[in-house]
């Protein structure tokens, strides 16, 4: 269950309190807390076009259909419930309630998550987006440090999150480039990915996981790249073309993870 | 982060301070120190009224908004002895009737000196997260009201003359010990003035009652917006099905505070490199290459009031934002990719105006606890 939402705004002084003084009492007395049966484990979030770096936010551009390149300015993602899953398909250790990953600054983008019970695990599970328990609460909801608190994650025409960005510029050889600005949100845009993987982890260790997930493929599907000079937003919800493009765009992305 | 953090350093401060000897902090006092600890202290809360609408505020746990502290910051604010000579104070560039900026292209000090930017309104100033100032040099309203009283092209004083002036003062004196109470007159610093200053912008907050809040937030459906503003608020949000245009205006100017906080190129000027930006904003702060030319997102909030425009007051009136939105600005590489042609007609273009003034919150402006109190 999600323990933030509307709580998280009031428990967080309390909540800095307990840490503080837990802190505080563990760094006094003996250290009660059973060791052995916990690791760390680190995500690495990385981006790329095909197989190169992606370099979002500066002028570096990437062959796109015929002569025409891209670049990209902006590419986020809400990541929520993600858990690693177990042979038996039960007991899914859940690492992280909500996050957001954002590859504006960096093509990589790490989530460090202190203690995850040791054992076998069979693979990672996460929706991209925000899952519709949280996608019923509003930015206005959240402290400021909350990946949920920035209005700018939060689209009004369609009273819910804005799951995915991917914005930037095609050059095909006519004056200007084309802008575009693929924003996609709404429960019905959820999507869930799931990567097998053996993991290992074993007591006091620490595991890093590298997920890349390659931009080109949010782009390009069937040998064919998507339209960008005809549909180039999608920022209307009940415009079915926009819908369409935001389902192109999220279904993509959704295959366009993979572990390294 | 920033408010976990000083939050955080508070309460280790405090265990320090129980856990230390106390002898260090005594300070003792000087023949011509003036003691006033016979004047009562007795800090209430400030009623901080906040729409619902709104986030929650974040205020540092080292300085609560008190009702003597917001006074005091109150004084300040409108007091020309924070200047060199005595002729201007925060208000002479942030005034209230003008939603707390000063209606010029760009402000000028008390030396007559313009500068290149244009004043910034301190409208709901605590809701911001993200730095502060059109680049974002300053994170704190604390450590920002230290600047402009040492800016040669602003106040062009020094502290720790103002503080001469302050300690000497009775009002003052009063003012200090009642916000903070300290018990000797030499105990009045500049840490304390611009926590005081920044208690009065935090309560510089909308009232909820523009005809935007009241239609959109209140719970009477008789208030319902005229067509050209409900056209203007389609637009703006993108929400008129495709009946409109969309405007995109809403991406970075969201609702209820109508800023993101973000630090955007919105296409004021042509620049193929980032050395072509005259001003480079935010790229100074960050020496990020495609950080030149961004700047903060204002709020839009009592924007009727706040002409001229951008951040170096450019453009003298709504109408012409809204041309140069409509336009898609000029390009650069790293101008917004939302900021494209919008193709309004004239009329569309009229409708977003009539939209804009729905931001228009009267009491504000009209509020006699953000007023001059001398
Ligand atoms: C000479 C005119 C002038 C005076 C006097 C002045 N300011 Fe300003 N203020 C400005 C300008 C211009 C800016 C924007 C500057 C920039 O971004 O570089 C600004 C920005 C600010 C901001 C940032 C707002 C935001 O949205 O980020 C705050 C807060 C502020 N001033 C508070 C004060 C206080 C407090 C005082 C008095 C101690 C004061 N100002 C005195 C002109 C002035
Ligand atoms: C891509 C983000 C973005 C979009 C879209 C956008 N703005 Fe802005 N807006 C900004 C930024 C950034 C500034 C400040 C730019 C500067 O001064 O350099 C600004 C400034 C303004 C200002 C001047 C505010 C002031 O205090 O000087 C107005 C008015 C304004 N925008 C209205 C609009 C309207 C109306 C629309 C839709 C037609 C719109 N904006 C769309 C980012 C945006």
């Amino acid at each position: 269950m999600p323990l933030s939402r509307k709580v998280f705004k009031m428990k967080k002084l309390f909540l800095y309190s307990i840490v503080l003084f837990g802190c505080t009492l563990m760094s006094c007395g003996d250290d009660e807390v059973p060791v052995g049966t916990t690791s760390e484990v680190t995500l690495n979030f990385t981006a790329n076009y095909g197989t190169n770096m992606l370099d979002s936010d500066t002028q570096t551009t990437h062959d796109f259909e015929e002569e025409s390149t891209v670049r990209f300015t902006e590419f986020r993602f809400f990541i929520s419930d993600v858990v690693f899953t177990t042979e038996e398909g039960t007991d899914e250790t859940a690492l992280i309630e909500i996050d957001e990953i954002d590859f504006s600054r960096s093509n990589m983008d790490a989530k460090y998550i202190r203690s995850v019970p040791t054992g076998k695990y069979s693979g990672i599970k996460f929706f991209i987006g925000v899952e519709a328990e949280f996608n019923n609460t509003k930015p206005e909801e959240y402290a400021s440090e909350h990946p949920l608190a920035n209005t700018a994650s939060y689209w009004l025409a369609w009273n819910s999150y804005i799951h995915c960005k991917l914005e930037g510029f095609l050059d095909n050889g006519t004056a200007n480039e084309i802008p575009f600005s693929y924003h996609t949100g709404s429960d019905d845009l959820l999507r869930s990915v799931t990567i097998p993987y053996n993991i290992t982890l074993a007591a006091d260790g620490s595991f890093d996981l590298d997920i890349m997930v390659d931009v080109e493929k949010i782009l390009y599907k069937n040998d064919t790249y998507w339209n960008i000079e005809e549909f180039p937003a999608t920022h209307n919800p009940s415009n079915p073309d926009d819908l369409n493009t935001a389902n192109y765009i999220m279904d993509n992305l959704s295959e366009a993870f993979k572990i390294q | 982060m920033k408010f976990g953090t000083s939050y955080i350093l508070a309460l280790f401060l405090l265990l320090f301070l129980a856990c230390g000897n106390d002898d260090d902090m005594v300070t003792s006092p000087v023949d011509e120190d003036i003691d006033l600890s016979n004047i009562p202290y007795d800090p209430q809360p400030f009623d901080l009224v906040i729409p619902d609408s709104f986030p929650q505020m974040e205020i540092p746990a080292d300085n609560p908004i008190t009702v003597a502290g917001q006074d005091l910051g109150r004084h300040l604010f409108y007091d020309p002895v924070l200047s060199a000579d005595s002729s201007m104070s925060c208000s002479s560039c942030h005034l209230q009737n003008s939603s707390f900026t000063d209606n010029r292209a760009v402000s000028i000090g008390i030396d007559g000196i313009g500068g290149t930017r244009s004043s910034m309104s301190l409208l709901n100033i605590g809701f911001n997260y993200n730095g502060l100032f059109w680049d974002g040099r300053s994170l704190t309203l604390e450590e920002q009201a230290l600047l402009p009283v040492e800016d040669p092209i602003e106040l062009h004083n020094l502290w720790p003359d103002v503080i001469d002036k302050l300690q000497a003062s009775d009002l003052y004196r009063e003012k200090f010990r009642k916000a903070f109470g300290i018990g000797l007159a030499s105990e009045i610093t500049k840490e304390l003035a611009v926590k005081a200053l920044a208690q009065f912008e935090r309560s510089i907050v909308s009232s909820g009652n523009s005809w935007f809040d009241q239609v959109i937030y209140g719970n009477d459906p008789t208030k319902q917006f005229e067509d050209d503003e409900l056209n203007g608020f389609l637009m703006f949000f993108d929400q008129s099905n495709g009946a409109l245009p969309d405007a995109e205006c809403g991406h970075c100017h969201p609702a209820p505070l109508f800023t993101t906080d973000e630090y955007i190129n919105n296409g004021l000027d042509p620049a193929s490199e980032p050395v072509d930006f005259l001003d480079p904003g935010y790229g100074t702060v960050t020496q990020f290459p495609s950080d030149f030319g961004r700047f903060r997102v204002p709020t839009l909030r009592n924007i009727a009031l706040t002409a001229p425009y951008m951040h170096d007051g450019r453009f003298q009136t709504l109408e012409e934002v809204v041309e140069h939105y409509n336009s898609g600005g000029h390009h650069a590489p790293n101008i917004d990719p939302l900021i494209t042609p919008l193709e309004l007609t004239p009329e569309q273009q009229q409708d977003l105006i009539a939209f804009l003034k729905t931001l228009s919150d009267m009491d504000v402006v009209e509020n006699p606890l953000y007023s001059n109190p001398f």
